[in-house]
């Protein structure tokens, strides 16, 4: 049996409607378990070609939508294909779409649609040059400096899992291929590793945020006590009036988030209303909003004020987000700089001095690694989908260790795994673990 | 009156490869010309004396299934019988038997000289003639005898150019003392070929007289082990022991002091070994952490005293040879009768190979065995066999005859050796074959043996016996073990092995899914079973065992499958098309694969040039 695929087909983001399609033997089955309509009892009932109106149920929340049923070879894939047409905007569709895939699609790689209906015959020749496009932009975007930083740092993580797999397999195929040379204490290990490997593709798992960086950019949240000159900074940023600036204590109540793109990577400021003890209601709703914001970002600028000591509400502010990363930035060196300032970085925002120090700063902070992208990189759902794989082979070979499933056995869910993984770097199987048997073991006669 | 000089095919070379390849074609009534380079090296098994092991026995099962030689005359030359990997699963059982060489080499002699169709003769080619249009048309040998025929399958092993290496002393020598072949090569490259050297080895022979064997640990053979060939129907004894012995610290001292020594350390041999068979020298100075290493020796012949010393090659010269095999336990006073050395050959580029094993660029002109960068008599036969049924397809102006990576190692191997290519004498290996539970050696005939009727290498008798085991797999499967068992019976029976009793009664097959649960336990303990074949029941368990694997299996096959019918036009030209990153181009142009799975396989290429390509062919 081949694999059902998903994918949004509309362009994200746009449009009051986007259309989801499922396409694969199990489309009908998989929208069934989603999708009910009062027309039916069950959604495998439905007829070709008819809309039914319903609602899908969504992690948390139900949607209502149009679902159709086009059966196979009547569709555009010349697969069982079921469309789902529900209210647009980039999370409710991503919902969904996840929603399908938990119930057991795949994710459709890009032209995979198109490649479907090419393989079944249905694809016409526009649709065809579609697909090279597409290609190509894609190798475009691969060209992209922010993009190849980021795909990078996953590529890194991915690698350490994959050698754990590697040398696991590596010692399982030697006492297959090898019986006379290798002792069988490569069994004994099994449950050990899996777990490690296990371990890992949890941690690629946990940290899953879809699509965000590359979508959506690094967050920083700028934070301070009020006043301090935090929309100051942010209009300095910009260099433009964007935030409304006064002397009054304040005057920022809401977050403000602006975006601005540097070496390709798009970094999203977020001003936000100073901290302070206070008892105006809508001023409360800021500084907890503030606090959100920074808790919830990936860097934190702390703004202070480079002519005064550092208060205690700010050394409080400070132990608060010691785990994050974080920068100091001393603003209002116009009026003084005093000796404290050493460990940050000091700037003023009003003669705009420090600021491309500042931006080089972060930026650094991620080439570095000093920020960890381990989850954020996960931008697209082909990614999400190799490690959702890699989970549920990962899952099954410890499940065949469990039961003392032979070791041929769970080499294939290890190949899966390492295959899915592999789909990210590009890593390939069977070249690699032949390397590995003869680097790592002394074997032949 | 019968033209002498004329052939359907000629087979140069008599090996493993050669042979296959001859009989193969005789089978399939062409006339062949089998040429050798001496009438007493015909399946000569120039290196270890056994036939099989991991993978390589799943070779010779599948050889055997097509109708190849190979596993018969494994049979019948057979001293000893193992199965290896007993206490894993079915899939990587592999059997390996102990040769008797000399027998060997006479059976197979005997057995081409008895093909009406095989003309043997004994001589060197030195040249490959083509015609006009750049396809084979014949050869001439060394003493200007010219042969016709539209089909060539070079099956050379070793021999082209090959040198001996023993330390500082070269001879300009095939294996075990034959001649070796110097113009063919010359030739080759004429032709357009690409030449490559490679490198391979082997250990000493010792007379067994001089060996303390109550110093050594016994090896015995198997029993109850059904041999090579489907065709038998009974075990064969085990009559020899081989014996494990170890290298030690003073071994190892000694390869260390004369490192300085080694052809392949001081650098006088740049040709490239295989990594699974290491020298001696090579696995003490790269594993310098292992104390000791295994040592075998197995007999070569009945017929002769000489021992072989598995785990021993090298290349080191005479005086250090001698005094290392005499530091091991056992080998105190050992005489070496023949010294271990390593050969550098001729090779050609198997990439420039199609799935048919035949040239690209020269029509006719078929290759099999180590002339193509492999190792191994298994390997080779494989080849020979396939290079065979294809050269006579050639004659017959069919189609080819390719076996693909689900279906057969040999798919693996040829698929490997064509489309990636190798850097190394290639060695079959269980971990090359992705879908590897489907490809075991107790199914090779229900994977094969109709394919190999309807070629017509496949007797009747043994097409036969296939129908029969097929019949009754599906008759075992889908009737009489879905039976239940009485429930009194299965909890007396449970209970007697220390198995959970459910609270339902059970079928044979439920009962054979539990790991502890085997064919022969339920075939001696329940009397409805009792008139089973117990071989085809013991294959039906591990269907059953393996299910839910094999189910996973056989949807990544259906995936590669889609690929794999996608046909790409014999002239399509990759430098024209767009999309296509340059690398891919190259490789593309250069392998010239026949679909899209194959295209998909080549190192370089990447899923998305593969859609750029089926988007063309899709235009096209």
């Amino acid at each position: 049996m081949s694999k059902t695929i998903a994918a949004i087909a509309t362009s994200l983001g746009s449009g009051a409607v986007s259309i989801i399609r499922l396409s694969g033997e199990k489309a009908l089955s998989i929208a069934s378990s989603v999708f009910r309509s009062k027309k039916l009892n069950n959604f495998l009932a439905a007829a070709p070609n008819v809309m039914y109106l319903g609602t899908i149920k969504c992690d948390g929340f139900d949607d209502q939508c149009l679902a159709v049923y086009f059966k196979a070879p009547h569709s555009f894939t010349g697969e069982d294909v079921v469309e789902f047409q529900c209210h647009g905007g980039i999370r409710l569709t991503e919902e969904v779409l996840k929603t399908l895939l938990v119930h057991g699609a795949s994710i459709a790689s890009r032209g995979e649609f198109t490649k479907t209906a090419f393989l079944n015959g249905k694809m016409s020749l526009s649709e065809a040059e579609g697909i090279v496009d597409m290609i190509n932009s894609e190798n475009i975007a691969s060209l992209n400096a922010g993009y190849r930083m980021m795909s990078g740092h996953l590529n890194g993580k991915i690698s350490n899992i994959n050698k754990i797999i590697l040398d696991l397999t590596a010692s399982l195929e030697a006492s297959l291929d090898y019986p006379d040379e290798m002792e069988d204490e490569v069994r004994g290990n099994l449950k050990k590793n899996l777990k490690l490997i296990k371990v890992g593709v949890d941690k690629l798992l946990s940290t899953v945020k879809l699509g965000r960086i590359i979508r959506n950019g690094i967050n920083v949240a700028i934070i301070g006590e009020p006043n301090i000159g935090k929309s100051s900074l942010l209009n300095a940023i910009l260099g433009k009036e964007r935030a409304i600036v006064t002397d009054i204590a304040g005057t920022t109540r809401d977050t403000l988030e602006e975006r601005v793109e540097i070496d390709g990577v798009f970094i999203n400021f977020i001003d936000t209303a100073g901290i302070r003890e206070t008892t105006d209601t809508i001023e409360k709703i800021g500084v907890d909003k503030a606090i959100n914001s920074a808790e919830n970002c990936d860097v934190v600028l702390m703004l202070m004020n480079a002519s005064a000591p550092i208060s205690a509400k700010e050394q409080e502010i400070l132990a608060d987000f010691a785990d994050k990363p974080i920068i100091k930035v001393y603003n209002k060196s116009d009026i003084a700089t005093l000796g404290h300032c050493i460990d940050g970085i000091t700037i003023s925002a009003l003669n705009n001095t420090g600021i491309n120090e500042l931006m080089n700063l972060i930026i650094s902070m991620f080439l570095t690694g000093k920020v960890d992208l381990s989850g954020d990189v996960l931008t697209n759902y082909r990614h999400i989908d190799s490690i959702n794989r890699a989970n549920e082979s990962i899952i099954s070979a410890l499940g065949g260790a469990e039961i003392s499933a032979p070791t041929e056995c769970i080499l294939i869910d290890l190949r899966e795994c390492y295959l899915a993984l592999g789909e990210i770097t590009g890593d390939t199987a069977s070249e690699d673990i032949i390397d590995k048997i003869f680097s790592k073991f002394c074997l032949g006669k | 009156m019968k033209n002498d000089t004329k052939y359907d095919a000629i087979v140069i070379g008599a090996g493993h490869a050669g042979v296959e390849s001859s009989l193969a074609l005789a089978r399939l009534n062409k006339s062949v010309l089998l040429l050798t380079l001496s009438l007493d090296a015909i399946a000569n098994m120039a290196c270890n004396p056994n036939i099989g092991g991991t993978a390589k026995g799943h070779l010779v099962r599948e050889i055997d299934a097509l109708g190849g030689q190979m596993g018969i005359a494994a049979d019948d030359a057979m001293l000893q019988l193992r199965m290896l990997n007993l206490s894993k699963g079915a899939a990587v059982h592999s059997l390996r038997g102990q040769e008797d060489k000399i027998m060997y080499h006479l059976n197979m002699k005997k057995t081409v000289e008895l093909e009406p169709n095989i003309t043997i003769l004994q001589g060197e080619v030195v040249q490959i003639i083509t015609d006009e249009n750049g396809a084979v048309c014949g050869i001439i040998t060394d003493m200007g005898g010219r042969y016709y025929a539209a089909a060539v399958v070079i099956a050379c092993g070793v021999y082209l150019n090959s040198e001996i290496i023993i330390g500082e002393w070269r001879k300009d020598e095939g294996p075990s003392g034959f001649s070796r072949a110097t113009s063919l090569t010359q030739s080759l490259i004429e032709h357009g070929m690409t030449i490559r050297r490679f490198k391979t080895g082997t250990p000493a022979r010792v007379d067994k007289k001089s060996i303390d064997f109550s110093k050594m640990v016994v090896q015995s053979g198997d029993d109850d082990i059904y041999p090579f060939s489907f065709l038998s129907n009974s075990n064969k004894p085990s009559t020899v022991d081989c014996f494990l012995t170890y290298t030690n610290e003073k071994t190892h001292q000694i390869i260390r002091d004369n490192i300085h020594r080694s052809p392949l350390y001081n650098g006088s041999i740049k040709s490239i070994g295989p990594r699974y068979c290491p020298s001696i020298e090579d696995k003490v100075m790269r594993f310098a952490d292992k104390d000791r290493h295994q040592i075998f020796i197995e007999p070569e012949s009945i017929f002769t005293d000489e021992m072989y010393v598995q785990g021993m090659s090298s290349s080191l010269p005479i005086d250090v040879q001698l005094a290392m095999y005499q530091s091991i336990e056992g080998m105190e006073n050992v005489n070496i009768m023949r010294y271990a050395y390593a050969i550098e050959y001729d090779c050609i580029d198997s990439t420039e190979l199609d799935a048919s094993l035949m040239v690209k660029n020269i029509k006719g002109l078929f290759t099999a065995g180590q002339i193509n960068g492999s190792s191994g008599y298994e390997e080779a036969g494989a080849q020979g066999l396939i290079a065979g049924i294809n050269a006579s397809l050639y004659i017959d102006k069919k189609p080819p005859f390719v076996l693909t990576r689900d279906m057969a190692y040999i798919g693996v191997l040829i698929d490997d050796l064509v489309t990636k290519g190798t850097n190394e004498p290639y060695r079959m290996m269980t971990a090359r074959a992705e879908f590897r539970l489907n490809l075991r050696q107790e199914n090779a005939d229900m994977r094969l043996t109709n394919a190999g009727y309807k070629i017509g290498l496949v007797s009747r008798d043994r097409y036969d016996k296939y129908l029969m085991k097929a019949e009754n797999i599906s008759f075992y499967m889908n009737d009489i073990l879905n039976k239940h068992v009485q429930i009194e019976d299965l909890t007396q029976f449970l209970s007697s092995i220390g198995e959970s009793i459910p609270n339902r009664s059970l079928s044979y097959k439920d009962m054979l899914k539990r790991a502890t649960i085997s064919a022969d336990m339920l075939i001696n303990q329940f009397p409805a079973l009792k008139n089973l074949d117990l071989r085809t029941l013991r294959e039906v368990e591990t269907m059953i065992k393996y299910e839910g694997y094999l189910a996973k299996q056989d949807a990544t096959i259906a995936e590669l499958k889609k690929l794999e019918d996608r046909l790409i036009p014999s002239d399509i030209d990759y430098t024209i098309i767009e999309g296509l990153r340059l690398e891919a181009r190259q490789k593309l142009s250069k392998i010239r694969p026949l679909n899209l799975g194959q295209a998909s396989r080549i190192s370089g290429v990447s899923p998305a040039d593969i859609t750029v390509l089926m988007v063309f062919i899709f235009k096209k």
